[in-house]
């Protein structure tokens, strides 16, 4: 999701205007409407050199080479943020909003990004519930590990040391819950595709067989998502069911010039995924299973090269108090390609060998342990990924301390290992950072 | 197993109006416990109500909650929250939706736990900046709560038969916050090996209230006190309107203050489910 940038000054007054014509709307509004926020800097320093460009870009011209490769990035972040949230209550609905302000050192630019959008509102007798407008959703069962949640990421603020807000990006989207019948059912409609956002060389390195662009579908209606939960409980265990029909959320297709043979541009292929999940509590903690079948249906019969193979994608994870303030979770995901075989001749004819395909089973292990101390003031925290097909992993360690109930100090890191060069975690590999942030809330 | 209709509180019969109300269980139990109290009263009888009293005032309720957290060094932290209640079985059952107001940076959390006093309770969270619901395990009763000196235990209240009672005595207990007043003292051990070792219980003799509580470690030293600070009745129920718990060994102590205090408001049931802690009920919460 690409935030909604704006001449800051225009965006500023505009801003000080509406609050002002809010304010002066009088006590029908002033008595429910709430104003709060924070100010926070971040600083997010690189503990690694880039050790240049994947050898694929040799024939990429220096002055075209995203700026980490060049070395111009000695920090992965370096922003103040200020960020505006309004709450209005009304008698026929809800509005609620998040304005962030962002002075980005590391861009060098300013920009205004609408995090949070949306008005909300019951109808037939609390029966549906209606969210229109840009909104973060979540679903699904994981901790930080996603199958049925097609909702849009930002890696790059997860990777380089943002709060864990950041990860979500909002959707625009006309979300509906319909409520009293058996199961709890949950639509979301996003007319434009919302992809994640990764890596692209200005904060962060990644691996690439080569520097293309990724082409955003159009913005037509055929390209829009749809997204579908239906949930229940049974007791204190919820099952649910998702649908999801879009695009790759990551730019995993490659468009090839028909007369060359030569790639130009990635794109986001046509995907349709249905999943299952349950969780609930186990032996005094709680327990999660989910699985999700990904047909990418625009190579049938999974060989095309241009195209990623349909995926069987599972996972299975525990979580538990162990001690007083103690908590310590484990989950093992699983991800297996339909046509290995197939993708990987076709792979071989159309671009040689030493083209790089991922395991034909793709698995993953994660812990997150928790120590909270000094009546919950700190918190220790370390969450760990490790792939055993791929040999890589990450690690995601923070130190937080609420130094009063306004300001929150945090430290952290982000630590990637493996020796290959084209593994999601090894990819990451010279991208380590430590980071500090300084929060103010009010 | 779903109670309908307003249950007449303990101490407030007199206030509900209409005869058919004594056509109800509640009447039976409140007046068995005034007889009780002309006899010498049973240690476990004694604990139950003031359990009742205590935890399941009401059929359902609902307060704004003001916490004050004060350090060893004086520094205060402050937590505020509305809380709705509602019972589904009287000393059994019951779920809770806690909203946060304050801190700032946790305002808009919602918080919901399906209490089972004879297993383990279920808990939620809900942080609205990603849109995540995330079940917390709960075989901890322990935890702090929110990071106060109070453990999800003493929010929800420890149920009377996981301990042996035996009545000590009938004495006044003097407080700079109530004054004197009559008490019971009662003492539990757990039932099966516990935090603490044993508890000391004042009941006030004519609310039948918990007026105070020490808990003591296996070496007999103190763990935690409990004190309520002001007695208010609200729609005939009296209340613990004010409690604090106290850590010596920490010199940390939890001041809550009960405002806007109601009871018997009919909540559905619905607004204990996942739907209301992702959509927090404005007409109750606000």
């Amino acid at each position: 999701m690409k935030p909604t940038r704006h001449r800051l000054g225009s965006v500023l007054a505009a801003l000080a205007l509406g609050f002002a014509g809010l304010a002066s709307t009088g006590s029908a509004l002033a008595a429910d409407f709430e104003l709060h926020g924070f100010v926070e800097s971040l600083t997010s320093v690189r503990l690694s050199d880039v050790s240049g460009p994947p050898p694929g870009w040799s024939d990429v011209p220096s002055e075209d080479l995203p700026p980490v490769f060049s070395g111009e990035r000695d920090f992965v972040v370096r922003e103040t943020r200020v960020q505006w949230r309004g709450d209005v209550y009304g008698d026929a609905g809800e509005a609620h909003f998040v304005v962030d302000l962002l002075a980005d050192q590391v861009a060098n630019d300013a920009t205004v990004a609408i995090r949070e959008g949306y008005a909300k509102f019951n109808a037939f007798r609390d029966h549906l519930e209606v969210r229109a407008g840009r909104q973060p959703t979540t679903w699904g069962t994981g901790d930080l590990l996603f199958i049925n949640d097609l909702f849009p990421k930002d890696y790059v603020s997860f990777f380089g040391g943002r709060d864990d807000q950041y990860l979500k990006g909002p959707s625009d989207a006309l979300r509906l819950g319909v409520f009293g019948l058996p199961f709890q059912v949950d639509f979301v409609y996003t007319p434009q595709f919302s992809p994640d956002v990764l890596p692209n060389g200005e904060r962060l390195a990644f691996w690439s067989p080569a520097l293309l662009p990724a082409d955003a579908p159009e913005d037509e209606l055929e390209n829009g998502e749809f997204a579908l939960r239906l949930n229940r409980y049974v007791g204190s265990i919820n099952l649910a069911a998702y649908g999801y029909l879009g695009r790759w959320k990551q730019p995993a297709g490659l468009v090839v010039d028909a007369e060359t043979g030569a790639p130009s541009s990635f794109f986001h292929p046509k995907l349709r995924v249905a999943g299952a999940s349950a969780r609930g509590p186990l032996f005094g903690g709680v327990a999660w299973v989910e699985a999700g079948y990904y047909d990418s249906y625009e190579d049938e019969d999974g060989a095309d090269p241009a195209v990623p193979n349909s995926e069987t994608r599972a996972m299975a994870g525990y979580e538990r108090q162990w001690f007083s303030d103690f908590t310590g979770g484990a989950q093992v995901y699983w991800e297996g390609m339909r046509e290995h075989g197939k993708a990987r001749s076709a792979l071989d004819d159309a671009f040689g060998p030493d083209a790089f395909l991922k395991e034909e089973n793709r698995t993953l292990i994660t812990t997150r342990l928790t120590q909270r101390l000094n009546y919950q003031t700190v918190a220790i925290s370390l969450f760990g990924f490790f792939s055993p097909s791929d040999e890589d992993g990450y690690a995601r360690l923070s130190v937080a301390y609420d130094y009063s109930d306004e300001l929150k100090l945090t430290v952290g890191a982000n630590v990637f290992f493996g020796d290959a060069e084209e593994t999601l975690f090894a990819m990451n590999d010279d991208n380590d950072n430590a980071y500090v942030r300084v929060r103010y809330s009010f | 197993m779903n109670r309908r209709v307003p249950r007449p509180g303990r101490r407030g019969l007199a206030s509900l109006a209409g005869a058919a109300l004594l056509l109800m269980p509640g009447f039976a139990e409140a007046t068995e416990a005034e007889a009780t109290e002309a006899t010498v009263p049973d240690a476990e009888a004694l604990m139950r109500e003031a359990h009742l009293n205590m935890y399941y005032p009401g059929a359902d309720g609902s307060a704004r909650v003001a916490m004050t957290i004060t350090d060893k060094r004086g520094k205060t932290r402050e937590r505020e929250f509305t809380i709705l209640r509602r019972d589904w079985e009287e000393g059994g059952e019951q779920r809770y939706y806690v909203y946060f107001h304050r801190p700032n940076d946790v305002r808009r959390t919602t918080f919901m736990a399906w209490k089972d006093p004879h297993g383990d309770d279920s808990r939620w969270i809900y942080v609205p900046s990603l849109d995540l619901v995330k079940p917390i395990s709960a075989n901890d009763k322990k935890s702090s709560f929110v990071g106060s000196d109070f453990a999800y235990e003493d929010v929800s209240g420890r149920h009377w038969s996981g301990d042996e009672h035996s009545l000590l005595r009938r004495e006044t207990l003097a407080s700079e916050a109530l004054g004197e007043r009559e008490a019971f003292v009662v003492e539990s051990r757990p039932k099966s090996e516990d935090y603490f070792a044993r508890k000391v219980t004042w009941i006030d003799a004519e609310t039948r209230l918990v007026l105070r509580e020490e808990y003591y470690d296996t070496k007999d030293r103190e763990l935690k006190i409990f004190e309520t600070l002001a007695i208010t009745t609200v729609d005939g129920v009296v209340t613990a309107s004010q409690r604090r718990m106290t850590t010596p060994r920490k010199s940390n102590e939890t001041l809550i203050e009960f405002s806007d205090i109601a009871y018997d408001l009919g909540l559905g049931e619905s607004i204990f489910t996942e739907r209301y802690l992702k959509s927090p009920p404005s007409q109750y919460v606000q």
